[in-house]
């Protein structure tokens, strides 16, 4: 039973840069959390502090109740994932398994035992006396996987592990992950900057950008009601559409006024907005919210990208670029100015200046 | 058609006249070799021996002390490369894997010492060596050619360990190794082209060294290979060639079998993949 308690992580290089800032999180057992964020957000080097490959500068960190942050990665009991694999070149597959297990000493009838067990799990038995320059991309990740569940960790920490993969097995390896992890009932913490492995297989996500975390929840929750412009852009494809405008509040009813677009925001949401926030704000519409074929407001259609289950219409609204997700048997064609509606509860509102968000949907 | 054989005639004819000119030497090294003393001044010379002996070499192992120079060069040489090895190692690990100040300073100043010719150095060297007792000693011999060798060898085997990623040894110690045994399961064995390498370097470089060996020892039966057969030979004002020769050819073979035997190895490492990306 080993959670993760991260609390006031931070860290500063000796070259002054920040890696990270008060980063807190609290992982519980058998949880499959990922890191999510662009390069240099800091994902992978919390990754590598929770390994202990990394010295915080300051902050603590337990795996269960015991404190771990300055210990060295062996007395932490991690396994890691790298993103190159790491596969010790000079040895065949079965000596990369063997490894960690012969330096937890274990004796070699129990290492047989459990190479054959994981070789079966990732089906690489039949590769286990060649080397890994032998292997092909899928195989050198399945071997790196071997080697980090071969014995019984804490933690299994995994870094962009799927990024040197092509499209079609990284898709693969996403749903074997999936069941891996429910397979072997430990807690996994995954780091990544696509969107997409973030939100097919976590339970919970943490967004990070510049070395802050921005938002911890569900992928659901990260995709429906992100906290931020930036939560709100980094997730979801195609991403978010941002159109500037302003917030009037009159009478209790809000609206959102662009050039182009004039919504009603549903009147539960006013109370949440302080009247400090109205004025110069950002609306953020997911490409579904939009409707074609109806409403008030006009745009011009740019471009229709057909992809047989679905189509994406590029919408010009006075100025603006808003993408459309829409059926595939949509007529629109590009030229046309149609009508254009979005859905009220959907819109959310970030305050201009921070990014912060004023209304969220409902 | 006939422009791509002349050429490939005339690329060959290059190739063999640089191999000649470069083999010439061996070849009539050995050849002499194996003359008798008759035929070593004989007008015209003979280009092979028309009776060939091994007289020669039996005299050489027989008559004169050469095996006992050629066991203290063995000595020296193979004391230098492993002391050149060992530290030379542990001072790229410290150079490519630590940060600290003046790190890049320190690597390049490490060269300077070429700057300073052999000679200039001998005299102090001597001093110190023979300061800490180590006067007419093969150990003294050790530690002044330890000296010629580090900074390339340092050089060399910084440039091998800074292309093994990094990734390799947090691998295997997040898979349970201390750093030290990471060094040791990991690291040496991605290494080994580039420890080969400063080997070789290190041991031919002791194996052949004269102006050292010549001040440094003044015991007959502590002299290595290149003062002691010079010294030997030269002792009555005429040279005994074929004798010199025959010592020659011995002096090579053991430079020839260490390095045929390391070569195969100097390459094996490159082809292995290490990491993917």
């Amino acid at each position: 039973m080993t959670g993760i308690r991260i609390s006031g992580l931070s860290k500063v290089f000796s070259d002054g840069t920040v890696g990270l800032s008060d980063f807190s999180l609290d992982i519980e057992d058998r949880e499959f959390v990922t890191f999510l964020g662009p390069s240099g957000c800091g994902k992978t080097t919390t990754l590598r502090m929770i390994a202990g490959l990394e010295h915080p500068t300051s902050g603590t960190i337990h795996f269960g109740s015991r404190r771990v942050d300055q210990l060295t990665p062996r007395e932490r009991n991690v396994a890691m994932v790298f993103q190159s694999y790491a596969l010790y070149p000079h040895m065949t597959v079965r000596q990369n398994l063997e490894y960690p297990l012969r330096k937890r000493g274990i004796p070699s009838e129990q290492r047989a035992a459990k190479i054959a067990e994981i070789a079966g799990i990732l089906r690489i038995e039949k590769l286990l006396g060649r080397r890994p320059s032998q292997l092909s991309g899928g195989q050198q990740q399945r071997v790196a996987l071997g080697r980090a569940m071969v014995r019984d960790c804490d933690v299994l920490l995994l870094d962009e592990p799927l990024s040197n993969l092509d499209a079609e097995l990284r898709a693969h390896m996403r749903a074997e992950l999936i069941q891996l992890h429910g397979a072997l009932g430990r807690t996994m913490v995954y780091v990544t900057h696509d969107q997409l492995e973030a939100m097919t297989m976590s339970t919970r996500i943490a967004v990070l950008n510049q070395g802050r975390l921005q938002q911890v929840a569900t992928p659901d929750e990260v995709y429906r009601a992100p906290v931020n412009r930036f939560v709100a852009s980094f997730v979801g494809s195609p991403a978010m559409n941002f159109l500037d405008g302003h917030l009037d509040l009159q009478g209790g009813i809000i609206r959102f006024r662009a050039p182009a677009l004039s919504v009603t925001l549903p009147a539960s949401r006013a109370s949440e907005l302080r009247t400090s926030s109205t004025g110069q704000v950002v609306a953020g519409i997911r490409s579904e919210d939009v409707l074609l074929g109806t409403g008030d407001d006009k745009a011009s259609v740019r471009v229709v990208e057909r992809s047989g289950h679905e189509a994406l219409v590029w919408l010009d609204a006075g100025g603006s670029r808003v993408v459309v997700r829409t059926s595939a048997d949509s007529p629109v064609r590009a030229g046309e100015v149609i009508p254009f509606a979005v859905r009220p509860n959907r819109v959310h509102v970030f305050a201009s200046d921070t990014g912060t968000r004023l209304v969220g949907p409902c | 058609m006939i422009g791509r054989r002349l050429r490939f005639a005339a690329y060959n004819l290059l190739v063999w006249s640089v191999v000649l000119a470069i083999a010439f030497p061996l070849m009539w090294m050995t050849s002499t070799a194996l003359k008798p003393n008759a035929e070593t001044f004989a007008v015209p010379p003979t280009l092979l021996p028309v009776h060939p002996t091994l007289e020669h070499f039996v005299r050489l192992i027989r008559e004169t002390p050469f095996l006992v120079y050629m066991a203290n060069s063995a000595l020296v040489g193979l004391m230098t490369t492993a002391l050149v090895i060992v530290v030379a190692i542990a001072g790229a690990y410290g150079l490519v894997r630590f940060r600290f100040p003046g790190r890049e300073a320190v690597a390049h100043l490490v060269l300077f010492t070429y700057l300073l010719p052999a000679v200039v150095l001998l005299l102090p060297l001597y001093l110190t060596v023979s300061a800490m007792g180590l006067a007419n000693s093969l150990f003294g011999l050790v530690i002044a050619y330890t000296t010629f060798c580090l900074p390339f060898s340092l050089w060399l085997l910084r440039s091998f360990l800074a292309g093994i990623p990094i990734d390799l040894e947090e691998a295997a110690m997040t898979d349970g190794a201390n750093r030290f045994r990471a060094f040791i399961d990991v690291v040496l064995p991605q290494a080994l082209p580039g420890i080969i390498s400063t080997a070789l370097f290190s041991f031919i470089l002791s194996w052949n060294e004269y102006l050292y060996a010549l001040v440094f020892i003044n015991v007959d039966d502590r002299k290595t290979l290149p003062p002691g057969v010079l010294t030997m030979l030269n002792q009555n004002q005429n040279v005994e060639w074929a004798l010199l020769m025959a010592a020659s050819v011995l002096m090579t073979v053991p430079v020839l079998v260490f390095f045929s035997f390391l070569q195969r190895h100097l390459t094996r490492g490159f082809g292995a993949g290490a990491v993917k990306g």
